[in-house]
């Protein structure tokens, strides 16, 4: 895999050649310090963009735009790294050799149109769509609570701390969304245009120098911009006491989410120690969480943590009956004395990182993933994966349980389930 | 081996088939590190009952038990820990039931061989007891209350139940918290000796492999045991064209309207023994009428009758059905429309779309064969709904015409069908 970045100061693009897929994938990448105000009108402009725009006006035309194109795919995502809300817009279409002579030219030009040349008329979006996309995004809102396991969480993540950027809900919130118009949407997507830090990705069987040629064609992306705020979130003081909260729900399982608080972890902690900690935890079928509540227990079907070093936080998931909450509970604690006082094996630790390495491993069969991890590169300045590799599998048993003395359960949060 | 190439997809199928009756799948492929091994057997959560070969009585068994057994085949006589195994190579190990079979999968980087005879090692020995049958119920039964508590699964379910009368479709495929737990041990093994059997099993291995030195590895696996045992004959009760209920209303726990509806063809209508002809027919003709490009989907927005919209295909042995999925507030306008549009059909389907409708399936199959998972699902898929690999895919999905289409799509009646819809309690 061939990579080569190049400035070209209002951008960066960053072109990889790889011969293993049959595909080329363009991923544009939008980046900026999040508000909390601003993250229902990031998720509304994104929708809007792909359904609409000035060439190809309906969602049908753009849809038999890329069925012609032999099956071009166009999609979004919106997501958070610590005090970032990061938006990106990707398209991934066969090579030339698979469709015809030009079809990825053309694919280019049309993903550039959905990007840049929006259904505007008289510094406004277009009513019919903007309006199907309020609609869409009023109802996914308030169903919010239908998707029991992401609400338990958020709820949870809100008891810790709701000012916070790790409690926004990435979707955003119906309240803001009544006071978008088409107006200020097209004044927050010149914003976004303006401020919002550019990174361009193309992978495939690529040549660079007429990648090159046909990036700076049509990106035409103006301003030139600085990174200036630390993606990572501030540290806070864990609650004194630990805060329990809980909320009855109409349904059978009880939904239970427990916020842990990691402080004074260095960088070298949160990217290695922190991540074989989580595994042994509760990363995997082989864990001690899933072991001792599932296996041993049998109190769940599924249970598992996720750390977010962005955010120092870690976070315990599962899914169980409400009369078994205490017990359960108990347990998860138990389990991580247990990472305290050492009381784990060297194989546990051994198959963590093989573990890891899989991962890291698997995300050369993923266009996506090699981009996301090159990405990372860029925006959080962590090692590449072979470096990577190489740290995880040194990091040592005394490592482990330093990081875990650093981190303490703060929130704990159970959707109660009162169905009979 | 039998070597055939996947037409118009770069990638070479290996297969054998083994003394004992067990089909073997090889495809390596160039450039991928990762392998994804997948040892399956035909029995899932519609056989309960059957009469074993050398018996004469017919046996039946709680719903949910193919499903069950799954969970217990990851246990092992002298204690060890199947999870424990892969992850020392850093594989990733997991099952899934379906209707009509189960399936164990291992992917992974690493100890290809190894893993691959530890998978099926696992499968080929039971060991189930009286307490670790039990101390799995509790597992299970948060399964399902999972499942019950989802809008969309419950929904289905509830529109499964409708549409049939005595298919086993019409339950879920873990079973009621009721039959999880009267299953016991004899059960299990009663099902276990029936039906994993190498003559009714196979494996499938895609990615980093070789073809010599795996088909000798899995050789070695069945050297001393499973050896050649007839199947037991499974009882499938005719199922009657009238769907059972044809509209119910259901208050749950939503905040949106979402509902069901479903169609029950009768699959002999088609005239055509090919089942995946009718298949690639009709799922053309459905991306054509109600797909992102379709009129119907343009008007649906513009009229905002739905927030979210599917649609779904299924087959049983006897029948096919077609199922709408919806999240509305407008569920009865929008289910004007459906019908409108099947009403309609032959108007709407036009050549043009058609011939781009063909393109773009065949672009989607291509770009699909660089991803080993891909490969994988797409493979298992032929192997259990069609019972052998269909090699010449992109060769079939050319060669159709628009007036083969057209004649299926004209055949469809309209006339027996399911609603279901799903309502907020407050």
């Amino acid at each position: 895999m061939e990579y080569k970045v190049k400035d070209l100061g209002s951008y960066k693009l960053h072109l990889i050649k790889n011969s293993d897929f049959k595909t080329i994938r363009v991923k544009v990448f939008f980046n900026e310090p999040i508000k909390k105000d601003k993250i229902t009108i990031r998720n509304f402009l994104a929708s809007l963009l792909v359904l609409s725009n000035e060439k190809y006006k309906t969602k049908r035309q753009v849809a038999l735009k890329c069925q012609d194109l032999y099956s071009c795919g166009i999609g979004y995502n919106i997501c958070r790294f610590g005090n970032y809300s990061n938006l990106s817009f990707s398209m991934d279409v066969l090579e030339d050799k698979y469709t015809e002579e030009g079809n990825f030219k053309q694919a280019l030009e049309f993903f550039s149109d959905i990007i840049f040349k929006p259904n505007v008329v008289e510094n406004a979006f277009d009513e019919t769509y903007f309006n199907i996309v309020k609609n869409d995004a009023r109802v996914a809102l308030n169903s919010l609570k239908e998707d029991k396991g992401r609400y338990s969480t958020i709820r949870m993540l809100e008891a810790m701390d709701k000012n916070s950027p790790l409690s926004f809900r990435t979707s955003g919130y119906v309240e803001d969304l009544d006071n978008i118009t088409k107006e200020s949407l097209y004044e927050y997507y010149k914003e976004m245009l303006d401020n919002d830090i550019v990174d361009i990705f193309v992978i495939g069987n690529i040549d660079f120098d007429e990648i090159e040629k046909l990036i700076r064609l049509y990106f035409p992306v103006k301003v030139y911009k600085k990174i200036t705020l630390d993606c990572r979130l501030e540290e806070k003081k864990s609650n004194i006491k630990r805060v329990v909260q809980r909320e009855e729900d109409d349904s059978n399982q009880s939904k239970l989410a427990i916020g842990c608080r990691c402080f004074g972890l260095s960088d070298y902690e949160r990217s290695y120690p922190l991540t074989i900690y989580n595994i042994i935890l509760g990363g995997g079928t082989n864990s001690k969480l899933f072991k001792e509540v599932r296996e041993e227990n049998s109190y769940c079907y599924y249970i598992n943590s996720v750390p977010n070093k962005l955010d120092n936080l870690l976070i315990i998931r599962a899914g169980i009956s409400r009369v078994n909450f205490e017990s359960v509970v108990r347990m998860i604690e138990d389990q991580m004395i247990m990472i305290r006082r050492g009381k784990f094996t060297d194989f546990d630790m051994e198959e963590a990182k093989k573990m890891y390495v899989s991962a890291i491993d698997e995300i050369k069969e993923s266009q996506n993933d090699i981009i996301d991890s090159y990405y990372m590169m860029e925006l959080l300045g962590v090692d590449d994966l072979e470096t990577k590799k190489k740290k995880m599998l040194e990091v040592t048993r005394d490592e482990i349980i330093a990081v875990s003395k650093k981190i303490k359960i703060d929130t704990i949060y159970l959707l109660e389930g009162v169905k009979e | 081996m039998i070597k055939k190439n996947l037409v118009g997809q770069d990638v070479d199928v290996y297969t054998e088939q083994l003394e004992n009756g067990l089909n073997v799948y090889l495809v390596p492929m160039k450039n991928m590190k990762r392998y994804f091994i997948t040892y399956a057997t035909r029995f899932g959560s519609l056989m309960t009952q059957f009469m074993p070969a050398d018996s004469k009585k017919m046996e039946k068994v709680p719903n949910g038990i193919a499903h069950f057994l799954e969970h217990k085949m990851f246990e092992q006589e002298n204690g060890e820990d199947v999870f424990n195994y892969f992850s020392k190579s850093g594989a990733y190990v997991n099952a899934s039931t379906g209707y009509e079979s189960t399936r164990y999968i291992c992917s992974g980087m690493d100890n290809f061989i190894g893993n691959l005879k530890y998978l099926i090692n696992f499968v080929n020995n039971p060991y189930f007891t009286d307490k670790n049958v039990e101390k799995e119920k509790g597992i299970i039964i948060e399964e399902v209350n999972m499942y019950k508590d989802d809008a969309e699964a419950s929904l289905d379910n509830t529109s499964r139940y409708n549409l049939f009368q005595n298919d086993n479709h019409r339950f879920d495929i873990g079973g009621e918290v009721d039959d999880v737990k009267s299953i016991t041990k004899e059960d299990l093994y009663l099902c276990y000796e029936n039906f994993y059997q190498p003559q009714n099993m196979f494996v499938l291995a895609v990615g980093n492999i070789q073809v010599e030195k795996t088909l000798e590895a899995i050789r070695e696996e069945f050297n001393n045991d499973k050896k050649y045992k007839q199947l037991p004959k499974v009882k499938y009760l005719n199922e009657p064209y009238k769907v059972r209920k044809e509209k119910e209303i259901v208050k749950f726990n939503v905040e949106i309207p979402k509902f069901v509806y479903s169609l029950k063809i009768k699959k002999e209508i088609f005239e055509i023994k090919n089942q995946y002809l009718i298949d690639l027919r009709l799922n053309l003709m459905l991306r054509m009428l109600f797909g992102s490009t379709s009129l119907f989907y343009e008007k649906g927005k513009l009229d905002d009758l739905f927030s979210s919209f599917y649609y779904n295909f299924d087959t049983t042995n006897q029948y096919i059905i077609i199922s709408f999925f919806a999240e509305t507030k407008k569920y009865e306008k929008l289910i004007e429309l459906i019908k409108e549009t099947l009403q309609n059909r032959n108007s709407i389907l036009t050549k043009d779309d058609f011939m781009r409708s063909k393109k773009t399936m065949i672009a989607n199959k291509i770009k699909a064969s660089c991803y080993i998972d891909a490969i994988s699902d797409s493979l298992y898929e032929d192997l259990i709904n069609y019972g052998d690999v269909i090699y010449d895919k992109i060769d079939i999905i050319r060669e159709i015409s628009y007036e083969e289409m057209c004649k299926t799509c004209e055949k469809i009646d309209l006339d027996n069908n399911c609603t279901v819809v799903y309502v907020p309690k407050k």
